[in-house]
C-alpha cells in the first residue's frame, strides 16, 4: 500500500471539515476526490503533501508514518508530487530552471539529463530558455507536471489541475497524462468536481460528503451503484423508486420508452438536447407518486402527446444499502 | 500543532522580536503604575487635566477640519467633472510631503507680528495685531497636514462602491444624488473610520507645531516632564493616559471594522461624472484650492524661496553632517525593519494559525503610539540596562542610552508596522502556492524564502524601505528625545533652526525632506492613472 488515512479529522477554529475520513491508495492506482465545492478535498490533499496536519488520525505513506499524534514530517521530507491548480511555476525561472529546481543531484550532467527526458516526456522540448508568461496555459500545465516528474516521486496529487484548461484540450491532456501515469507506474490522486473527468480517469472514485467518505468504489460501481442519492445525483441523471419495501436508483438509460410499457406516465417539461431529447414523466408506483427524467428519441414529436409508456430494466439498476 | 525543527526556529525568532519590541511600551506601563513623585503630584494638582482637556479639544478640532477637507474634497474630484479635475486630484494628495511641524513654522513666518502680511496690514491702518500664534491656527495647520489620509482612503472607497453600486442604484430608480448620499456614502463609513483614526493617531503624537505655538498637550508635557524635570515616571504616567487615548481611537475604528491603510487604489471602470458650471463651479473650485494653497502650495513657494536665499549661508559642511546624519540612522533602521518585517511575515506564510496572527499584530502596536511615549519608554529600558551593567559589573559611563542604537532601536519600535504591513501585502500579492511548490519540491523553508520568495519580492521589498525610509526621516518628537548628543537629523535641524528665530534659515532643510517625501508620491502617480 501507497498511501493510507486513518480516521482523519480537521477542524480549522471551530468548523469541522473532516470528520473521518480513511482511504487506501495501492501502487499504480489512480484514485479520484470528489465532491461539492467546500466538501474538503482540497484539505485532504493539503493534508497527504504536509501543508496542514490533521487534528487526529495518521496517514502512512510508502509504509511509513508520517503524520499521526507523535509524528510530523515536513513537506520537504516528503517526496510527494503536487500539480496546483493555477501551476505556481516560479515567474522568475525559466522552463529548464523550474523543472530542474526540485533535483537535488550536485551531478550537473544527470541533473541535465533528467530535465532533458521530462522536457522530451511532456513534449516541451525546445522551450527550455521561455519564462512562464511566455507559455499558453497548456505548455504552463506541462512544466508543472515535468517539474513534479523530475524528483521521481511515487504518488503526484493534483489538486484541480485541469480547471483552468479549456474542453478540448483538457481531454486531449487527460488521456496523455493517464498514459504518463500508467506507463510510469505512479500512483496519482486527482481532486475535481467534474464528474465525467473522474469516471474516465480513476481506478477507484472517493465521494467526500459532510467531512467522511461516503463513497470509496470503482467507476463503474459508484455510478450504477450509487450508496446514497446524493453520489446519484452527482454523476449525472438519477431517479429513485421504491420496489418491495426498497430503494433503487434507475439511470434515465434504464428506462425504455415503448407504446406497449408496463408504466403509463404523464409528460412534464421536456428539454432538447440534440443527440436526444430529457423528459420529466410524472406517474405512480405501488400508490406512490413519481417524477423521473427519462432519455427519447430526438425524433419522437411531443406535442400532441399528454403521455406516454415506458418499462425500467430492473435487471440492471441496483436497489441502495 | 507539532513543531518540527524549522517551524520552531521561525516562531522563536518571531516572538522574540515581537517581545523586544513591545518590551518599551509595556515598561510604560510599569513605571506608570508605580509614578508617586512630589512632581507627578504637583502635575496633577495642577496642569495635567488642563493638558488631557487641551488633546480633547485638539482631537475634536482637528477632526473636525480633517473630515471637511477629506471628505469633501474626496466626494467633489470623484463624482464631478470640471477643467483641472485630475490636477485636483492629484495635488490634494501633495500636502503629505510636508511634515506638520514645518507647515506650523511657515505659517508663523508668513503670518507671524514681523510678517511682510502683518506689516502690510498694519500699513493699511489695521492696528490691531493679527495674531496667529494660538489654537485655532494650530488645528486649521494639523488638519491641513493630515487631512490626505482620509481624502485618499475615502477616495478610494468612493470610486470602489460608486463603480459597482452607483449604477444598480440609479437602475433601481434612485436619483442621482439620493444614490451618493444614501448608498455611495454610507458605504464608506470604514474607510472614513480608518482615515480618522490615522489622523486622531498623528495628532496626539504632534510635538513640533503644538510646543511651538504655546498649545500644550499630553505630547508636550511628556516633553517637559522628562527635558525640564527629569523625571521619568512622571513621563511614563504621561504617556500612559496618551496611550489610553490611542486604545480608545483603536476601539473606535475597530468598532467600524476598518482596517483600510494609506493606498492608491485606482478604478478600472469609468465613472460617469456630472459636469460642474457656473456658481457650483466656482464653489467647487474654491473648496478644493483651499487645502491645496495653503496645504501645499504657499508652502512650498515659501520653502523654495528662502532656500535659494539662504543657500549660500547654509551649505556648508554642517548641512552636509545633517544629511549625512539623517542617511545613517534612517537607512539603517529602515534595513533592519524590513528584515525583521520579512522574518515576521514568513513566518504567519508558514504557520498561519492564531498565535502568529496575533504576535505580528502586537509586534505592530508602536505605530499608534505617539513617538515620545515610545522614546520614554526606551530611555527607562535603556536606562534600567545601564544601570544594571554599572552596578553589577563595574561598567563606567553608559553603554546604549544616548547613542544612535537608541534613535534605530526607537525607528524599529514606531516603524515596524509600516514596513510588516507592506512585507505582508507583497507576500500575500504572490501567493501561497509558490511557497507550498517550493516545499513539495523538497527545499526547506527558508531555503524557499532564499530561492523563491525573496528574489520574487526584490522590488516591492525597495518600495517597502523607502516608505520607512521617509517615515524615519518626518518623526520629530522620537528623534528629539533618543537622539545621541549633538546629533542633528533633518527633522531636529529644521526644529532647532525654528525655535531659535531661524525659520526662515531652515527652510533648505524642510526642502530635503519635502523632495524625499515627494520620492513616493511620484511612484504612486503611475498607478493613480
Amino acid at each position: 500500500m501507497i498511501l493510507n488515512l486513518k480516521n482523519i479529522k480537521k477542524n480549522f477554529g471551530k468548523t469541522e471539515v473532516l470528520k473521518d475520513v480513511n482511504i487506501e491508495l495501492n501502487e499504480g492506482e489512480i484514485l479520484t476526490i470528489l465532491g461539492a465545492s467546500g466538501s474538503g478535498k482540497s484539505t485532504i490533499l493539503n493534508l497527504i503533501a504536509g501543508f496542514e496536519e490533521p487534528s487526529s488520525g495518521s496517514i502512512s505513506l510508502y509504509g511509513k508514518t508520517v503524520s499521526s499524534r507523535d509524528v510530523f514530517e515536513e513537506p520537504h521530507e516528503r517526496n510527494i508530487g503536487f500539480v496546483f491548480q493555477n501551476y505556481a511555476l516560479f515567474p522568475h525561472l525559466n522552463v529548464f530552471k523550474n523543472i530542474a529546481f526540485g533535483i537535488s543531484k550536485k551531478d550537473i550532467n544527470r541533473k541535465n539529463a533528467i530535465v532533458e527526458k521530462m522536457m522530451k516526456l511532456t513534449g516541451l522540448e525546445g522551450l527550455q530558455k521561455r519564462f512562464p508568461h511566455e507559455l499558453s496555459g497548456g505548455q504552463q500545465q506541462r512544466v508543472a507536471l515535468a517539474r513534479t516528474l523530475a524528483t521521481s516521486p511515487k504518488l503526484i496529487l493534483f489538486d484541480e489541475a485541469f480547471s483552468n484548461v479549456d474542453a478540448i484540450l483538457k481531454s486531449k491532456i487527460e488521456s496523455e497524462l493517464v498514459s504518463i501515469i500508467n506507463d510510469s507506474g505512479l500512483s496519482a490522486i486527482f481532486v475535481t468536481h467534474d464528474s465525467k473527468e473522474a469516471l474516465s480517469i480513476s481506478d477507484k472514485i472517493a465521494y467526500i460528503e459532510k467531512g467522511r467518505v461516503s463513497q470509496f468504489s470503482t467507476p463503474s460501481k459508484i455510478y450504477n451503484e450509487p450508496c446514497s442519492k446524493s453520489v446519484g445525483n452527482f454523476f449525472g441523471k438519477a431517479n429513485f423508486i421504491e420496489k418491495d419495501g426498497k430503494t433503487y436508483c434507475i439511470r434515465p438509460e434504464e428506462c425504455v420508452v415503448k407504446d406497449d410499457g408496463k408504466i403509463k406516465a404523464n409528460i412534464g417539461h421536456s428539454l432538447y438536447l440534440g443527440e436526444r431529447q430529457e423528459v420529466e414523466l410524472f406517474f405512480d408506483y405501488e400508490d406512490k407518486e413519481y417524477k423521473f427524467t427519462v432519455f427519447v428519441d430526438k425524433n419522437l414529436d411531443l406535442n400532441d402527446k399528454d403521455s406516454l409508456n415506458f418499462d425500467i430494466i430492473w435487471e440492471n439498476s441496483i436497489h441502495m444499502e | 500543532m507539532k513543531l518540527t525543527g524549522s517551524k520552531i526556529s521561525w516562531l522563536g525568532l518571531t516572538t522574540g522580536v515581537t517581545l523586544v519590541v513591545i518590551l518599551p511600551i509595556a515598561l510604560i506601563l510599569i513605571y506608570a503604575i508605580g509614578a508617586n513623585s512630589e512632581t507627578l503630584q504637583h502635575l496633577k494638582d495642577t496642569v495635567l487635566l488642563d493638558y488631557v482637556i487641551t488633546t480633547v479639544k485638539l482631537l475634536f478640532f482637528v477632526s473636525i477640519l480633517s473630515l471637511i477637507f477629506g471628505i469633501g474634497s474626496a466626494f467633489i474630484v470623484t463624482f464631478y467633472e470640471f477643467k483641472f479635475r485630475k490636477i485636483y486630484s492629484i495635488g490634494l494628495i501633495l500636502p503629505f510631503v510636508i511634515p506638520s511641524y514645518i507647515l506650523g513654522f511657515i505659517y508663523s513666518d508668513v503670518f507671524g507680528y514681523f510678517s511682510y502680511f502683518n506689516i502690510f496690514l498694519m500699513d493699511l491702518g489695521i492696528k490691531s495685531y493679527f495674531n496667529i500664534l494660538n489654537f485655532n491656527t494650530v488645528c486649521f495647520v494639523l488638519a491641513l497636514a493630515l487631512y490626505p489620509y482620509i481624502y485618499l482612503i475615502v477616495r478610494a472607497s468612493f470610486l470602489k462602491n460608486a463603480n459597482t453600486l452607483l449604477n444598480p442604484a440609479l437602475s433601481l430608480g434612485m436619483s442621482r444624488e439620493k444614490a451618493l448620499f444614501k448608498v455611495v456614502l454610507p458605504l464608506s463609513r470604514v474607510a472614513i473610520a480608518g482615515g480618522l483614526a490615522l489622523v486622531l493617531m498623528e495628532t496626539i503624537s504632534e510635538y513640533g507645531v503644538v510646543s511651538y505655538y504655546g498649545v500644550d498637550t499630553l505630547s508636550t508635557a511628556i516633553f517637559s516632564a522628562w527635558f525640564g524635570m527629569g523625571d521619568s515616571g512622571s513621563a511614563a504616567y504621561i504617556s500612559s493616559i496618551a496611550m489610553v487615548f490611542i486604545l480608545f481611537i483603536l476601539l473606535l475604528e475597530k468598532f467600524s471594522q476598518g482596517k483600510a491603510r494609506f493606498s492608491l487604489e485606482a478604478s478600472s471602470s469609468p465613472l460617469k461624472k456630472i459636469k460642474l458650471k457656473g456658481i457650483k463651479a466656482f464653489f467647487a473650485y474654491t473648496f478644493l484650492s483651499i487645502p491645496l494653497f495653503f496645504g501645499f502650495v504657499l508652502p512650498f513657494i515659501w520653502i523654495l524661496i528662502y532656500s535659494f536665499e539662504y543657500a549660500s549661508d547654509r551649505l556648508d559642511m554642517d548641512f552636509f553632517r545633517v544629511i549625512l546624519n539623517s542617511f545613517i540612522a534612517s537607512s539603517f533602521a529602515s534595513f533592519v525593519i524590513i528584515f525583521l518585517a520579512v522574518i515576521l511575515a514568513y513566518t504567519y506564510r508558514i504557520v498561519p494559525n492564531f498565535y502568529t496572527k496575533y504576535i505580528t499584530k502586537f509586534a505592530t502596536l508602536g505605530y499608534s503610539m505617539p513617538g515620545a511615549v515610545i522614546a520614554i519608554g526606551i530611555i527607562i529600558l535603556f536606562g534600567d540596562f545601564d544601570n544594571y551593567l554599572i552596578d553589577n559589573f563595574n561598567f563606567e559611563g553608559l553603554l546604549l542610552s544616548g547613542t544612535l542604537f537608541a534613535l534605530v532601536f526607537g525607528y524599529i519600535v514606531r516603524f515596524l508596522a509600516v514596513g510588516l504591513n507592506s512585507v505582508l501585502a507583497s507576500f500575500e500579492k504572490i501567493g501561497i502556492s509558490i511557497n507550498k511548490a517550493s516545499r513539495n519540491l523538497g527545499q526547506t523553508p527558508l531555503k524557499t524564502l532564499l530561492k523563491v520568495e525573496l528574489p520574487l519580492l526584490k522590488n516591492s521589498l525597495l518600495v517597502a524601505y523607502l516608505l520607512v525610509f521617509i517615515d524615519t526621516i518626518k518623526e520629530l518628537p522620537l528623534t528629539l528625545i533618543l537622539r545621541p548628543f549633538n546629533y542633528e537629523t533633518l527633522a531636529t535641524k529644521t526644529y532647532e533652526l525654528a525655535v531659535n528665530e531661524m525659520v526662515q534659515e531652515s527652510a533648505i532643510y524642510a526642502l530635503c525632506i519635502v523632495f524625499i517625501c515627494l520620492i513616493p508620491i511620484t511612484f504612486s502617480l503611475k498607478a493613480y492613472k
